[in-house]
């Protein structure tokens, strides 16, 4: 057997990955510039293509790409129709159609364009993030009040590549029985057998839960169970008041300051108590590598940039296609941007394992 | 260790009924600290529920109701409820896949001990002791599987990985549901080796429930056999059990049948009753109607030596399976009902990676009326080949002709119109409220008019069933329910896809009945297993895989004897090509004993 592929993946501490893709999804989502989105789209792009080497399940999130993609193309003959501002008219549909009638101009188009790109980015992000982090990381980084919420929701993200493995199979199963789809008609059965599946696999997946322990809380007294749910409505009530005052009040804004903190001070410590109820303890102690030490550090750059460039220059992250056709490009932010890079060079540039076995 | 006391337990009842039927009827045994226990019964008869109630699965986490007394190392599984009980008794479901709650080897590992608050220093030492009592003295231990993830593992070594999470909270009794019949010989094999050094190592008390015997028994000191509710339970040393149950593998039977006691479990305990067999060399060997399951052991004596090189000499002799089951020539349609001429194929990995070929150069033609058996290891790539003949993957390189059709040009629902297919999983077929509806969506997705199901339904012992719920059913009937949902219309081609998966000795019996009766009526079959019983007694011709190249393709008799790997039980033990199946030895001694 040769040796897996996943040995030569770069493995960071779970917060340094959520800090890169935090630092990409902001640069991606604060600004409409072409450009910018461009080069982080580049970037992202690469380290799917790393991440999802050796692994599997990528298929599945590659077909959520695929799903991307297309969207994209939908957005942008959706803007181009909708809107029809702009100086440079690429031709004119008529008039007196309800919506799409009137010029359909070049701003309109890369206006889409831009949105579509944004989206792309984001959902190939997603997806690099979900390969990098691996389900049991994920896990780890939730709190321990929501610890079993958090199980089940990673438990429900690994039914999706399992989902795409069924529905592959009943549909050849339909086909070979004379079934095509064709028309909405058809889906039934092929949606009934893909429920229905899910539905089993799940009450096994429940039931091997409950015979190893899962959900194994220490026994509470009935009077702190109820102190503790009384404390969480009272927390809340405060919070959203204080939240109300502070919108609505003007006047009571150190008081509606003073309610919203001290009831989220209690809800916080609420959550600490039910978390330690909860008798878990933890086996894996990721260590902090000086990989993850250079990431995050351009991941702070990255952001750092970002808050240059809004507090400063507010033109930076501009682009209004409206306005010029041509995005502006600063060069400090497009190499602030190239920070992004890090994990990139730290995976290329790591000699390939000797065959491990 | 284990008590059950005038054990009775019922699901609840469906809406319909009033009254529900009970599973367990005051059942009471003990089963000893340390003992290898297998559970054994058909299906339906509550082998499942009995090992949930030591877990306290069942009445928690079923409902139902449940009367008698259940203790297990001291404790009481009723009154604890299964999380309490994991530290006592581990768990192991039948399904590798739907187990593994997380990805990694190593956090599957914990994830039980993580649950119930231990520190981290003991659960390292623990994954370290787990990964060693796991991998036994085969080369494939799994110490090396450890950052692995666990989707990529195949089905033994993720049960091995599921023992090893139950095992890491030392339980002093692991239970396992039927364990190895989603795997393959090797698999279930590596599976085994494991309990058995659990159990002697470390004095674990096994309770195991299995439906193919043969693979297990050599191992175990106790046999429990539930007949079904109305009838007492047996338990017992596994010959004096297995003397008096009806499901038994072909050497028991053998044995049973032959009058030998004590009866013989494995192959090396048979050989010395083998030799005292004589049998003249001499007399041919005609057709005998089948022996029924059941009939009185044979009780003459065996009056002649059977001489190996004139064993060998009958082999020439010998008419071939087709010709023995199908007397009278049927009118055939011209052609062959499969022809692959180089065939090569591999599935695409990734956007970066290349293809690895699966098939390579496969050369194959099968007759109308042909049964033939693929064999190979997982991996081989026998599912997809069947899946070429469907039209389901068209070929990289090569050609592929079904019934004188191109599989690649033609699409998958016009090449279905002749074809019957059951993938591996007959779950995937099945959705329709009844039986009758499945047949129907099929009649009416190939294009056929409206008939009479009853004869179909009826040879494949469903007309009873015709208005029940397909999922309700059990494993063996919902895969006749498929069968029938695809042989509607009559198809001139059958292929099955690992068919006797989660089938009882009576099932399988029934099956096989069944794929005669179509080969009678001149029917191409083709059916990948790993089942060399159903092999023995099925096919006409053999061709087993591996790594993608035909390895051996010839006539059933020739292909067992040549490969030990892929024989019978009955052509382990006379290692001659003329012995299969229980009939075979029979139908000899009978001879022998016609001739004066």
């Amino acid at each position: 057997m040769s040796s897996t592929p996943g040995e030569r993946h770069l493995v960071l501490h779970p917060v340094t990955w959520v800090a890169w893709t935090a630092a990409s999804a902001a640069a991606t989502m604060l600004t409409r510039n072409p450009m910018y989105i461009g080069l982080v789209l580049g970037i992202v792009a690469i380290q799917y293509l790393l991440a999802s080497l050796g692994r599997p399940e990528a298929s599945s999130w590659q077909a959520l790409v695929r799903i991307a993609l297309a969207l994209a193309l939908l957005i942008v003959p959706f803007n181009a129709l909708g809107s029809h501002a702009g100086r440079h008219v690429l031709f004119w549909l008529p008039p007196g159609w309800p919506v799409i009638g009137g010029p359909i101009t070049l701003e309109a188009v890369i206006w889409g364009a831009c949105g579509a790109l944004i989206l792309v980015t984001l959902i190939v992000l997603f997806a690099t993030f979900n390969l990098q982090m691996g389900r049991a990381q994920m896990l780890r980084l939730t709190p321990a009040f929501v610890y079993e919420a958090g199980l089940i929701i990673s438990i429900a993200l690994a039914f999706v590549p399992q989902l795409v493995l069924s529905a592959h199979e009943i549909r050849e199963a339909q086909l070979v029985r004379g079934h095509r789809m064709r028309r909405i008609r058809d889906l039934p059965p092929f949606l009934v057998s893909l429920l229905t599946t899910s539905l089993e696999r799940s009450f096994q997946l429940a039931e091997s839960l409950e015979a190893r322990g899962f959900g194994n809380v220490r026994e509470a007294r009935p009077q702190s169970e109820l102190l503790l749910k009384a404390l969480t409505l009272f927390g809340l009530a405060g919070t959203l008041s204080g939240f109300f005052v502070l919108t609505y009040l003007n006047s009571l804004r150190a008081a509606g300051t003073a309610i919203a903190l001290l009831s989220v001070a209690l809800l916080l410590g609420v959550f600490w108590a039910q978390g330690r109820r909860l008798r878990r303890t933890r086996y894996r102690h990721e260590r902090w590598t000086w990989q993850d030490s250079i990431v995050l550090s351009c991941a702070a750059v990255v952001v750092l940039a970002l808050i240059l460039a809004r507090a400063g220059d507010s033109t930076v992250l501009l682009y209004d296609p409206y306005y010029s056709l041509l995005p502006p490009f600063h060069p400090w932010f497009g190499t602030a941007l190239l920070a992004l890079v890090a994990p990139v060079v730290l995976r290329l540039s790591r000699p390939a394992h000797p065959i491990a076995h | 260790m284990i008590e059950f006391d005038h054990l009775t337990y019922s699901y609840p009842a469906a809406v319909e009924q009033e009254r529900p039927r009970p599973v367990l009827q005051d059942i009471s045994l003990t089963i000893a600290q340390s003992s290898f226990v297998l559970v054994i019964g058909p299906s339906g008869s509550g082998k499942s529920t009995l090992l949930r109630c030591i877990n306290g699965l069942v009445p928690h986490f079923y409902g139902g109701t449940l009367s008698g007394h259940i203790r297990v190392a001291g404790h009481d599984p009723i009154t604890l409820e299964p999380r309490r009980m994991s530290p006592i008794v581990g768990f192991v479901f039948q399904d590798p896949e739907a187990q593994a709650v997380v990805d990694m080897v190593e956090d599957e590992l914990v994830f039980a001990m993580e649950n119930h608050g231990l520190s981290p220093e003991t659960m390292r030492q623990r994954v370290e002791e787990v990964l060693d009592q796991c991998g036994c003295t085969h080369p494939a231990s799994i110490a090396h599987l450890r950052r692995r993830q666990i989707s990529t593992l195949s089905g033994g070594e993720r049960q091995r990985v599921a023992i090893a999470a139950v095992l890491a909270l030392h339980p002093q009794v692991i239970v396992l549901d039927e364990p190895t019949s989603q795997l393959d010989p090797q698999s279930a094999e590596e599976v085994l080796d494991t309990l058995v050094k659990l159990n002697h190592d470390l004095g674990l008390t096994i309770v195991l429930s299995e439906h193919r015997l043969e693979r297990v028994i050599a191992y175990i000191d106790h046999i429990l056999y539930l007949p079904g509710v109305g009838q007492p339970p047996l338990f017992g040393e596994p010959a004096q059990v297995l003397a008096h149950a009806p499901l038994t593998p072909p050497l028991v039977e053998l044995g049973k049948r032959l009058g030998w006691s004590p009866l013989p479990l494995t192959v090396p305990d048979a050989r010395r009753f083998v030799r005292t067999l004589r049998m003249y060399p001499s007399a041919p060997i005609a057709t005998l109607p089948q022996a029924e399951p059941g009939s009185q052991p044979a009780q003459h004596t065996p009056i002649a030596r059977l001489d190996r090189a004139t064993a060998h000499g009958l082999v020439e002799a010998m008419p071939t399976a087709s010709s023995r089951m199908c007397p009278s020539a049927q009118h055939a349609p011209p052609g062959p009902a499969l022809e692959i001429h180089n065939l090569s194929f591999g599935y695409n990995a990734g956007p970066i990676q290349k293809t690895q070929l699966v098939l390579r150069g496969i050369e194959l033609v099968i007759e109308r009326g042909e049964t033939v058996a693929i064999m190979g290891r997982n991996g081989a790539g026998k599912s997809t080949l069947l899946k070429h003949c469907v039209g389901l993957l068209k070929p990289d390189q090569g050609q592929v002709r079904v019934l004188g059709l191109d599989a690649s040009s033609t699409p998958v629902d016009r090449l279905a119109q002749h074809i019957g297919y059951v993938p591996q999983n007959p779950n995937a077929l099945l959705f329709a409220d009844t039986v009758a509806d499945e047949l129907a969506f099929t009649r009416h997705a190939k294009g056929i008019p409206p008939s009479d199901d009853t004869p179909l339904l009826q040879t494949l012992g469903l007309a009873e069933m015709r208005q029940n719920y397909p999922r309700d059913l059990s494993v063996g009937e919902r895969q006749r329910v498929a069968l029938a949902a695809v042989l509607v219309g009559d198809p001139e081609l059958i292929l099955l896809d690992e068919p006797t998966r989660g089938l009882d000795y009576v099932q399988k019996a029934a099956l096989t009945a069944f794929l005669r009766t179509q080969k009678e009526r001149h029917k191409a079959i083709i059916v990948v297993t790993h089942d060399v019983e159903l092999v023995a007694q099925c096919a006409d011709r053999v061709i087993v895989l591996g790594d993608g190249e035909i390895v051996a393709d010839g006539p059933v008799r020739e292909v067992m004897s040549a490969l030990p790997l892929f024989a019978s039980q009955i052509n382990k033990l006379f290692r001659s090509p003329q012995f299969l199946t229980v009939e075979d030895v029979m139908a000899a001694l009978g001879q022998a004993e016609a001739v004066p």
